[in-house]
């Protein structure tokens, strides 16, 4: 347990191997940090070259990670890889953090099994702090495919199988498929060790802390966890088997002050004040520790999100670890748990995992009550799940793109919404599809059906992995600039084909073909930007040229005005000195925006 | 109930983020001086600046191509070249050798200390990503030595064929890296599971120049029809004229560049310039919370900031509206956040930033690297050098 490791560097692929499928279960969930910091880390992209964190996914087919998030704990803000399949889970609140990661070993001669299996047990969720800052536990078990025995594996894989009733009706038999998948592909000849205890199916007899031996007097007791706020109920008598009046009680709580501040004696602790009287009323010998949030104020904020019990029985340590807060909720299983019970070998570990990293004891005065964050309902309604969509972006664009250009098709059970906003437009739905260009910065908020709703956004590219692995430009000598070539090709295939100024065969619009389709394969943005980078060859034409050039271009009247503007101010750049192209074209961008509202 | 024995069992620490990528470029001008060097100094980067790098890329794929490594597959084989030539490289700077310093030599020293190596043995924790395949692929690619296999990209080299150019190149760095009595065995000891490791020191010689033997297979690959040939001739005539390559020097010679070069020349300038009055002040503020200039809030209203390239004009303006600013960072913060949340990233706080993040360097444009290749006969014809015929520097010094 002395190894120095972070949540991300626990699921990496070992090396020759690459991840195949996974199966996560997280309470919340923030896109972004699977975009920028999971993703990565599971298919070992080097993330610190600009743009290859986007590359990530094309690493992985399409669904090979499932998702099962609490439906009203999801952060939408962003696009989701079509390698990510997120399932918003309703009903009892989902709250366990698990992990089952499928790796297939790669051409490498190197003996190893054809493919390990990690199971985690984990207290983070898939948020940047989870997985980067907070002071988590994590339970890491490696199965090879040649592995006997007994192991979590199975174990965690049939308790997936819990939220099934409680995911959207069109996503069950995905997460059923997932599951088997995983149970074959993995190995199939390890059994259940009987140490993972969980309430994902429904709330069990006991609570978690009975999984101890309840038959041996308990001479120390280690509790660790943030310090939400207690229930009303007393979180204590769920512990009472292992509290006597002679069990040394530690009670190890998250803090906001740095260590200085702990050390000097500065501020206060939250502390769940019930729960601790709790613990006083059954032991004679109960110390608070609070861990500092920092060591500095300069450093990052380190709170502690890690949930403990650690009993000492005699010479025998057990641990119990996971998803459960020391909430009444959390031990007897009211919400969804998973929580492992492990032997230790000795005590000394606990010193050094947490006390000695920075814990200091918190004296009765400078303990405060722990405020109530705003209440948490038992019960997640349907209704407040995301949306589900499917943006399939128009060719010619990679994951790189700052704006995507696309269909957008709201994938509901029952009647789609009429309109949805982006980016501050709303825009009108044709059964529950529409035109839309997104950004990771603007992506779709809310659906006025009924009431505002998140969009949660994954990425199906019609050019499949290309999407992801085309970015940035890369080895092939031919390539100068993707873009002008692309111009330049649809231009050219419409002079060779006779077809008049339009590409792609001079299709004429119809009503089904939307606004933003013209033939081109380069959406009108994309060829404005275009417009825009070479705009000093441009002008150098002379305005008849300049004119068919544009015309050749743009069908859309709007879009062809934003290049005359860009090509006149370029053209007057001399008089007007202080970039006149970046004003013009940000007045022309408004106005093309105002003018398509 | 399961035992700890089983499992990895961790309180986590705060993961290590390669690079800053929650704002790594902050106001988006690296990206700029980015777009810059790929016109300016086409198909190089700031790192690739030894033709020995493009030969090490290319000798492990012509090896890769030969049957006794064909087992190996042409990742390993790459991986464990590297591995021996930096351990030979750094074993060489150990015995007093000026040898250059190659990715994973910290790690190669600390292996020198052992009477075997494991050449299976990363150097890096990703090796291919961080190494010199990482460094030299895209470089190796746009130079017309190295093509995709198939239809994707070249990420590693399994997926990377050797163009006609790219395999005389590896075969000329095999003859002028190992030493022929050396080379019967090189594929007996790369695939070994442990080497005693003054076995694998003498299987290179160490990287010393002249460099001709390299540099004149990587210059006759870029006769070939690709683009940046004319831009790299006309940047190694500056060179050969100025001695450097300094914005200065390539302005002085401005009629020695082509004319998208010199088009370039004042952007060049004025990004370097931008990242020094305004990036840099901008990541002090980031790294120690305190503003050390009066930049302004109307940089946010430049949504097309980041459209369009940047021309002189549009310098001026971003100048212009700085100095006018009132005393706050907030403007530029602002503007800072949207380009981190374009690319879905967060952004630091004042005085939250990672150390070091304020001494980044000016943009170099590329334009050190050509000058380092050029000092060591890239582009340049100069006399075959059969280095393995002759008196190796390994015999003198050892």
């Amino acid at each position: 347990m002395s190894t120095p490791l972070s949540v991300l560097d626990a699921v990496q692929p070992p090396h020759g191997y690459r991840l195949v499928a996974g199966l996560w279960l997280t309470h919340d969930l923030t896109v972004s940090a699977i975009t920028e910091l999971l993703l990565p880390a599971l298919t070992g992209v080097n993330a610190s070259e600009p743009g290859q964190h986007l590359s990530a996914p094309g690493d992985l087919a399409a669904g090979a990670l499932l998702v099962c998030a609490a439906a009203d704990r999801i952060t939408s803000q962003g696009l989701l890889p079509d390698a990510v399949q997120v399932l918003p889970v309703a009903g009892r609140r989902q709250h366990a953090k698990s992990a089952v990661l499928h790796y297939q070993r790669t051409g490498s001669p190197s003996c190893g099994p054809r493919t390990l299996t990690r199971t985690l047990i984990t207290s983070a969720n898939i948020t940047t702090g989870g997985l980067t800052r907070n002071r988590e536990v994590v339970v890491v078990e490696t199965v090879g495919s040649d592995t006997k025995g007994t192991a979590l594996l199975p174990e965690v894989l049939q308790a997936v199988k819990g939220v099934r009733s409680d995911v959207p009706p069109q996503l069950r038999n995905t997460l059923s498929t997932h599951v088997t998948a995983l149970r074959k592909a993995a190995n199939r000849s390890v059994t259940g060790c009987g140490a993972v205890s969980h309430s994902i199916d429904r709330i069990p007899g006991h609570p978690f802390p009975s999984a101890f031996d309840t038959t041996r007097a308990v001479d120390r007791i280690v509790l660790a966890g943030p310090a939400f706020a207690s229930d009303d109920s007393d979180v204590a008598s769920l512990l009472d088997p292992l509290i006597s009046s002679t069990t040394v009680v530690e009670l190890i709580v998250g803090s906001r002050l740095t260590a200085n501040q702990l050390r000097r004696g500065r501020g206060t602790v939250e502390v769940p004040t019930r729960f601790l009287a709790g613990l006083r009323a059954r032991s004679d010998d109960v110390t608070v520790y609070a861990v500092p949030a920092a060591e500095s104020a300069a450093e990052r904020d380190r709170s502690l999100h890690g949930k403990s019990i650690l009993i000492q029985q005699g010479k025998s340590v057990t641990q119990m670890i996971g998803s459960a807060n020391l909430t009444v909720r959390g031990l007897a299983g009211r919400n969804r748990e998973l929580v492992v019970l492990i032997n230790r070998f000795d005590l000394r570990s606990i010193d050094q995992e947490v006390l000695d990293r920075g814990a200091v004891t918190v004296h009765a005065k400078a303990i405060t009550p722990a405020s109530d964050r705003g209440p948490i309902a038992d019960l997640v309604d349907p209704s407040s799940a995301p949306w589900l969509a499917t943006f399939v972006p128009d060719a010619g664009q990679n994951a790189a793109t700052t704006h995507l250009s696309g269909t957008l098709s709201i994938n509901c059970d029952g009647q789609p919404p009429s309109s949805i906003m982006v980016d501050g437009v709303r825009v009108a739905l044709t059964a529950g599809t529409a035109r839309v260009t997104l950004s990771a910065a603007s992506i779709v908020s809310t659906t006025d059906k009924h009431d505002s709703r998140q969009v949660l956004v994954t990425v199906t590219p019609s050019e499949g992995r290309s999407f992801w692995t085309s970015i940035p430009a890369d080895v092939h000598p031919r390539t100068t600039d993707p873009l002008l070539a692309r111009l330049l090709a649809d231009v050219d295939r419409a002079n060779r084909q006779g077809m008049g100024s339009r590409a792609g065969g001079g299709a004429p619009r119809t009503s089904e073909r939307s606004e933003t389709d013209d033939g081109f394969s380069l959406p009108g943005n994309v060829r404005l930007n275009a417009i825009a980078r070479y705009r000093d060859h441009l002008v150098r034409l002379d305005r008849e040229r300049q004119r068919a050039v544009l015309e050749s271009l743009f069908a859309d009247p709007v879009e062809r005005e934003v290049a005359h503007v860009i090509l006149d101010a370029t053209r007057d750049s001399d008089e007007r000195p202080h970039g006149p192209v970046l004003t013009a074209l940000h007045t022309a961008v408004t106005e093309l925006r105002r003018a398509t509202q | 109930m399961a035992s700890e024995a089983d499992f990895l069992l961790f309180w986590s620490d705060p993961a290590v983020l390669e690079g800053s990528r929650e704002s790594g470029d902050p106001l988006g001008l690296r990206a700029w001086a980015n777009r810059i060097a790929q016109r300016l100094v086409p198909g190089l980067r700031n790192g690739t600046d030894r033709v020995q790098g493009f030969g090490l890329v290319c000798a492990a794929l012509v090896l890769s191509e030969r049957s006794a490594f064909s087992d190996l597959g042409p990742d390993e084989t790459f991986l464990r070249l590297e591995r021996a030539w930096v351990l030979a490289q750094a074993a060489a700077r150990q015995s007093g050798e000026e040898v250059p310093v190659w990715p994973g030599d910290r790690r190669a020293q600390r292996f020198l200390t052992d009477r075997a190596v494991d050449l299976g043995e990363p150097l890096l924790s990703r090796q291919l990503q961080m190494g010199t395949w990482g460094m030299y692929r895209r470089a190796a690619g746009a130079l017309g030595l190295i093509q995709p296999a198939g239809l994707g990209l070249v990420r590693a080299p399994r997926e990377a064929e050797l163009t006609e150019s790219g395999r005389v190149l590896g075969r000329e760095w095999i003859d002028f890296n190992v030493p022929a009595d050396a080379r019967a065995a090189l594929s007996q000891r790369m695939k070994a599971a442990s080497v005693p490791t003054d076995k694998v020191i003498d299987l290179f010689f160490p990287d010393l120049p002249p460099y001709a033997p390299v540099a004149d297979p990587l210059t006759a690959a870029l006769k070939l029809p690709t683009s940046g040939y004319s831009e790299l001739r006309a940047l190694r005539a500056v060179w050969a004229a100025a001695g450097d390559l300094d914005i200065r020097s390539l302005k002085r010679h401005e009629d020695l560049l082509t004319a998208d070069q010199a088009q370039l020349l004042p952007q060049a300038a004025a990004v370097q310039a931008l990242c020094r009055r305004v990036e840099l002040p901008f990541r002090r503020y980031l790294r120690r919370g305190s503003a050390a200039a009066p930049p302004g809030p109307r940089l946010h209203t430049l949504r097309a900031w980041s459209a369009v390239p940047r021309e002189e004009n549009d310098v001026r303006l971003l100048e212009a509206a700085l100095r006018r600013a009132p005393r706050s960072w907030l403007g530029v913060r602002r503007r800072a956040i949207e380009l981190a949340h374009a690319r879905g990233h967060e952004l630091s706080d004042p005085g939250s930033a990672p150390s070091g993040y304020d001494r980044a360097p000016i943009p170099a444009l590329s334009l050190k690297a050509a000058e380092a290749l050029f000092s060591q006969g890239f582009l340049e014809p100069s006399p075959q050098v059969q280095r393995s015929s002759a008196p190796s520097s390994r015999e003198v010094t050892r």
